[in-house]
């Protein structure tokens, strides 16, 4: 070997073994969780890092939010909890959302890795509560102080004994303690599950730290992706976009510096931030930032540290991308989940075959709760995804997650739930942006309330003003809309449902990319076979000439 | 006597076995893809005809086949039709919305096996607690299953939301098909898979109704060419099935084989005294791992199949039948290694397979494979390959692996060879632990059970990986999965969604549903001529703290249930609830979901004396020695070669060693001991 330090084939096994063991933490938490969020819709991610907090490895499908925070929580947890504070069997938590990922929802808790009497590392949760208590979780509130419980770093587990006083003062502030205290459970065994596979791997391969495994796997991730940033041509790369805000339109605006094989994105002349919950603090926007270069340019090196080193983000203090506490935040993705979009749109100047056109997100969601007439308590919440967004040779997927990755809750699991029927949930025929390559349909969902009581409903939904824009001739996604008994409203608000009333959302779709006119007939015909496209539209968009009954002989 | 045919990607493997002596005839056959039948039959009689057997003298033949797997995977199903609710067209496109891999921003899903021209909505609704919302039309069914007929649909998948707790649409919607298009197969979810979760629902009914009039077509000429034996399949419950009954729910063949060899290992684990087990089959393209406990192999509702990533868990099609837990752990024999753009080290999930094959074949094939790294370190011996029947060119091997591995890692080409061993290794030592811990399993209690070409070459170094003190390697590992087939019990299962907190079951309705399904269970059993006195009935409920979504499958008691049954429901649940998790949730109630039924025949006891071993008889077990890698020396040693036919019970050996049989290599390392029991198998101790 060439290189000093861990051969390459011992690297590769202990790299797999790394990742594995997050994996495994994270089965152990879908398995012990207690809310649909964790459980159905899958919103935590568990990282593995080291003693200085630096992320090792991560489990595969995952909220990509959350893992590129999590490193950056866990090194200031650590300034306040230092290393040699730590006892086997510890957990510290907080849910601060300027340290955490933006929102009180989002709880993220450290335990430390002990092997013999030496700390080696440590393994990160975040997992989405389903309810922090303060106003149902929508957009409307003014402060943090109305969002629900604030929770400070503090020693929620103690060598094992959790602390009973914080426990209590959680359970008082949530509407739905047992899924909070479940899900805190499932943190512990799978943080415990953890530690216990690094410790058994340590013991194998008779190491006595991650150190030189961790700085290694660093080096190579890094040097991976400054090779490909060394790709692309040297430059200042600008865009932006406008979302449609509370009342507002809000802009996000970046310039993307691209120098040798470093990165800096920079949101100057971004909104300055709003007293509403539509403010994303820097940690989720770093998050997203580092995320959509990864996909970008070094999609299967697995995440850690070194893919994080060539990139800097900064974000002008009191905007919507790095608010100033108390600022209200639980809205936050509906600002942060458009920022792969408009890193997209810079780099389409430097890398036109590797970017996509914008996806119809922000994910979109419905809040539902009441009490029945027997006083039953109800609480829900169902997520529902827009479009893809084209590439370079590939049309956007139907109603895809992107850039977040948040499952539908199955329509028999709400109608269990929550005393709603669902009526449709249909993709929109026509209404991916046309191009060369067609950006993905937005769906079509119709609720209708089977309560005998009003039901308190809010929403997370975005671009019903402001499309998701096609690349290179591609067009823009169609917008998505929000009507209560067919009259349009605005979802930033919180509503009330009457027995009987009907809700229908349509979901944003994506853009289109390249020129309509090019696209390829025997595409045109499938997706007519299909039924995703109609004759109307093939005619006019694609000028496609030909007949579709004749190309619908199956 | 019996017949055994397993019909598998490359072989069709064939054993005879007489239950009054235990003489068991063994064959491996070229498997005939185009039409598999074709092949087993030939095999079958050539096996026959090699011990002077007539068909006549096969009192029944007990089947397995990867053909209900296949024609997913390759497509090859009938032109299939969906009904669903109004408003639902979709749901095969709209799948559950998230990304297998979050990084990839063009990841691809499997195409849906019912085109959309092929979909249809009809009218009507159920709710949630099973009312009716919406009526159906008559008039609407009629029009619709016309559409699809007059579309060419030979076969139509119906799933309706919350056909799982009332199925009377679906019903309605077959009767109307049976009545007026008798030619046409239909598939109901309510009875394919009546379980919550629409889109999980509708996928499995629809490749239910994808693969059922092949396997009709199949199981009725293999039948007829069976001249009047009596032909039974495996399913992938882990029981057998009449071919007529199999015939009526295909998608419970799936995994066929896989399930007989986790069997298998079930079975030679509890002769040699080892009920707690995993079952490791390592082939030519994957190897397929199984825990089993109590000679129990664990279960799953639900599985996936063909998938568009193979390493990627749900880019696949996902299929909800109760099925022997197999997941494919990691590569085979015939994975191709190669190093990536970060230089390092990768191996599969691309396989050469058996054509062109390994490098060290000489078929053409030059990339460099599992088998080719196992033959550089020894652990293969290249003149004793399939017992010298076939030829292999160690140059070759080690060519390609200088000059694609080697040379790029600037390693030696030893390293290199050890390191594709270590990697594939690790990949399945890892998909190892995750299933052992899922459950709540300590390695240390396990055995391993090796079987396939390549499980007893890779079994020791997978075992120190995953913390496990033994293995054992049964006789015939080439034949596993077909010997598995000999020792299983008929089965069948029912399984009912009925959601509930359990303090609020209603106890009567729970014993008109139990009544009524056991009844079912009774007599499919007993038109498949197993006695009523043997039948054995277990009942399960899939319960979890409320608020959870992962339940855990927990036996009940059987015959009439009171209320107070509750309580010992309950505490099942807790004790097993801490087995798989470790830690006690207090004051949290408990909802259950489903509630399965399973009849069982009584399990067939069989000793397998194999007739045609090549070597019997006495002599030196000691063939010669052999320079082998290991890992513990960094280095090459010469190791003692033992011939495995001629290993006696009761004689104990140390390991590092190689043990050669014709279809494979037993390699041991080094601080450990082996022997063989009075049963053959090969029990090494580490």
């Amino acid at each position: 070997m060439a290189r000093k330090g861990i051969d390459p084939i011992t690297l590769e096994v202990l790299w797999s073994r790394l990742i594995a063991i997050a994996e495994e933490s994270a089965m152990e938490i879908i398995r012990t969780a207690f809310s649909t969020t964790v459980r159905e819709t899958h919103m935590f991610a568990v990282v593995l890092l080291d003693t200085k907090g630096y992320a090792i490895s991560h489990a595969g499908s995952t909220m990509p939010s959350f893992v590129g925070s999590m490193p950056l929580t866990i090194r200031k947890l650590l300034k306040i909890f230092p290393v040699e504070s730590f006892q086997p069997d510890d957990l510290v938590l907080t849910n601060d959302p300027w340290l955490g990922t933006g929102h009180l929802q989002d709880m993220t808790s450290l335990a430390p890795i002990f092997n013999k009497k030496n700390i080696v590392g440590f393994i990160g949760i975040t997992s989405h509560a389903t309810d922090m208590g303060g106003k149902l979780r929508s957009p409307e509130v003014r402060d943090i102080y109305e969002e629900g419980l604030q929770l400070p770093p503090c020693k929620y587990m103690t060598e094992g004994e959790v602390n009973p006083d914080i426990l209590r003062i959680i359970r008082a502030n949530v509407r739905v303690p047992e899924q909070v205290e479940g899900d805190l459970i499932s943190h512990m065994a799978g943080g415990k599950l953890a530690a216990q596979r690094v410790q058994a791997m340590l013991e194998e391969y008779k190491l006595r730290d991650l150190d030189s495994v961790a700085t290694t796997i660093f080096q190579r991730s890094e040097n991976a992706m400054r090779e490909a940033i060394k790709k692309v041509p040297d430059g200042e790369y600008r865009f932006h976009v406008n979302t449609d805000g509370y009342d507002e339109p809000l802009i996000i605006r970046v310039e993307v510096r691209v120098r040798g094989s470093s990165i800096v994105v920079d949101y100057t002349g971004t909104s300055p931030q709003v007293d509403r919950g539509l403010n994303a603090v820097l940690n989720y926007v770093f998050a997203y930032s580092a995320y959509s270069l990864k996909c970008l340019f070094c999609p299967t090196v697995p995440n850690n540290e070194g893919n994080f080193r060539p990139i800097t983000v900064t974000a002008p203090e009191g905007s919507i991308l790095n608010p100033r506490y108390p600022a209200p935040v639980n809205g936050r993705s509906m600002v942060g989940q458009f920022i792969p979009s408009v890193i997209f749109g810079a780099l389409c100047k430097a890398v036109p075959e590797m970017v996509q056109a914008a996806s119809g997100s922000p994910v979109w969601a419905i809040n539902a709760a009441g009490v029945d007439k027997l006083s039953h308590r109800f609480a829900g919440n169902f997520f529902l995804n827009g479009g893809q967004g084209a590439s370079k040779n590939h049309d956007g997927i139907s109603c895809l997650s992107f850039p977040s990755n948040t499952s539908n809750t199955p329509i028999e699991i709400l109608e269990h739930i929550v005393p709603l029927l669902v009526e449709r949930k249909a993709i929109i025929r026509d209404s991916g942006g046309s191009g060369e390559f067609v950006g993905g349909n937005g769906q079509q969902v119709i609720v209708k309330s089977l309560s005998n009581v009003q039901i308190l409903l809010s929403f997370l939904s975005e671009r019903t003003r402001h499309p998701a824009y096609g690349l290179f001739g591609g067009k823009n996604g169609r917008v998505g809309k929000v009507t209560l008994n067919g009259r349009p409203i605005n979802p930033k608000r919180q509503w009330v449902m009457s027995p009987g009333d009907r809700l229908v959302l349509e979901v944003p779709s994506g853009g289109g990319y390249g020129d309509p006119k090019d696209r390829k007939r025997d595409a045109v015909e499938r997706d007519l076979r299909e039924g995703l496209l109609s004759i109307q539209k093939a005619r006019a968009e694609y000028s496609f000439d030909g007949d579709y009954s004749a190309s619908d002989s199956n | 006597m019996v017949a055994a045919i397993d019909i598998g990607g490359t072989f069709t493997d064939v054993v005879i076995y007489d239950k009054g002596s235990g003489k068991s005839l063994v064959g491996k056959y070229l498997t005939t893809p185009h039409d598999p039948s074709i092949g087993a039959l030939a095999g079958l009689r050539a096996l026959l005809d090699e011990f002077g057997l007539r068909f006549k003298e096969l009192s029944q033949a007990i089947h397995a086949t990867t053909l209900a797997t296949n024609a997913i995977i390759e497509r090859k199903g009938a032109t299939t039709g969906l009904i669903t609710t109004k408003g639902f067209v979709d749901i095969l496109l709209i799948g559950r919305e998230s990304r297998y891999d979050i990084y990839d921003l063009v990841p691809e899903f499997p195409e849906p096996l019912v085109p959309m021209s092929m979909r249809r909505e009809i009218t009507e609704r159920i709710s949630g607690t099973g009312e009716i919302l919406q009526p159906l039309s008559p008039q609407e069914v009629k029009v619709t299953i016309q559409e699809l007929v007059d579309k060419g649909v030979n076969s139509i998948a119906v799933c309706l939301l919350h056909s799982y707790i009332n199925p009377e649409h679906e019903e309605t919607i077959a009767e109307s098909i049976a009545e007026f298009f008798p030619d046409v197969s239909f598939s109901l979810s309510s009875q394919v898979c009546p379980e919550i979760r629409e889109y999980e629902r509708t996928s499995t009914t629809v490749a239910n109704a994808y693969i059922q009039p092949i396997v009709s077509r199949y199981l009725e000429d293999l039948e007829a060419n069976l001249d009047d034996v009596p032909l039974y399949l495996m399913l992938s419950n882990g029981g057998i099935a009449t071919a007529q009954s199999a015939a009526k729910i295909p998608i419970r063949m799936i995994e066929s084989g896989p399930a007989g060899g986790a069997l298998a290992a079930a079975y030679f684990g509890a002769q040699s005294g080892f009920e707690d087990l995993i079952a490791f089959d390592m082939g030519g393209t994957t190897a397929k791992t199984c825990i089993i406990e109590k000679s129990i192999p664990h279960f799953t509702f639900n599985f996936e199949i063909a998938r568009v990533k193979r390493f990627k868990k749900n880019s696949g099609l996902p299929i909800q039948v109760p099925c022997i837990d197999l997941i494919e752990a990691g590569a085979g024999g015939g994975s191709i290694a190669y190093v990536d753009e970060m230089g390092l080290l990768k191996v599969g999930p691309e396989s050469q397979g058996a054509s062109p094959g390994p490098a060290c074949y000489g078929l053409g094939g030059d990339k460099p494979t599992v088998t080719d790294a196992d033959l550089l370190l020894g652990y293969i011996n290249p003149a004793y390959f399939l017992g010298g029947m076939m030829e292999i060119f160690s140059e070759a091997a080690s060519q390609s692996i200088r000059k694609n591995i080697a040379e790029p890692l600037k390693s030696q080409e030893v390293q290199a060879a050890w390191g594709i061993h270590e990697v594939v290794n690790e990949t399945m030592a890892a998909a190892t632990r995750i299933q052992l811990s899922e459950r709540g399993n300590d390695p240390r209690n396990f055995t391993l059970v090796a079987t396939g070409g390549a499980g007893p070459v890779h079994a020791f170094h997978l075992a120190r990986k995953v913390g496990l003190h033994r293995i054992i390697c049964p006789p015939a590992a080439g034949l596993a999965s077909s010997l598995g087939l000999l020792t299983v019990p008929f089965k069948v299962d029912t399984v009912d969604s009925y959601v509930s907190p359990l303090e609020e079951v209603d106890v009567e309705r729970l014993n008109t549903l139990f009544a009524e399904r056991e009844k079912q269970c009774y007599s499919l059993l007993k038109a498949a001529g197993v006695k009523e006195r043997d039948i054995q009935i277990e009942r399960m409920a899939d319960i979890s703290f409320e608020g959870q979504g992962y339940p855990l499958s927990v036996s009940i008691p059987t015959g009439k249930l009171k209320s107070n049954h509750m309580e010992v429901i309950e505490k099942s649940f807790r004790d097993k609830y801490v087995e798989a998790h470790g830690r006690a949730i207090n004051n949290v109630p408990l909802r259950v979901f489903n509630w399965r039924i399973f009849g069982i025949g009584p399990s067939p006891t069989v000793t397998f004396k194999f007739a045609n071993f090549p070597t019997k008889g006495s002599g030196n077990p000691l063939k010669g020695t052999q320079r082998i890698y290991l890992p513990e020396s960094k280095g090459f040693r010469k190791v003692n070669v033992y011939n495995r036919y001629l290993l006696r019970p009761n004689q104990k050996f140390k390991g590092p060693a190689l043990v050669e049989e014709r279809e494979t290599t037993t390699v041991i390392g080094s601080r450990s001991s082996f022997s063989v029991d009075k049963n053959l198998n090969l029990i090494i101790e580490l």
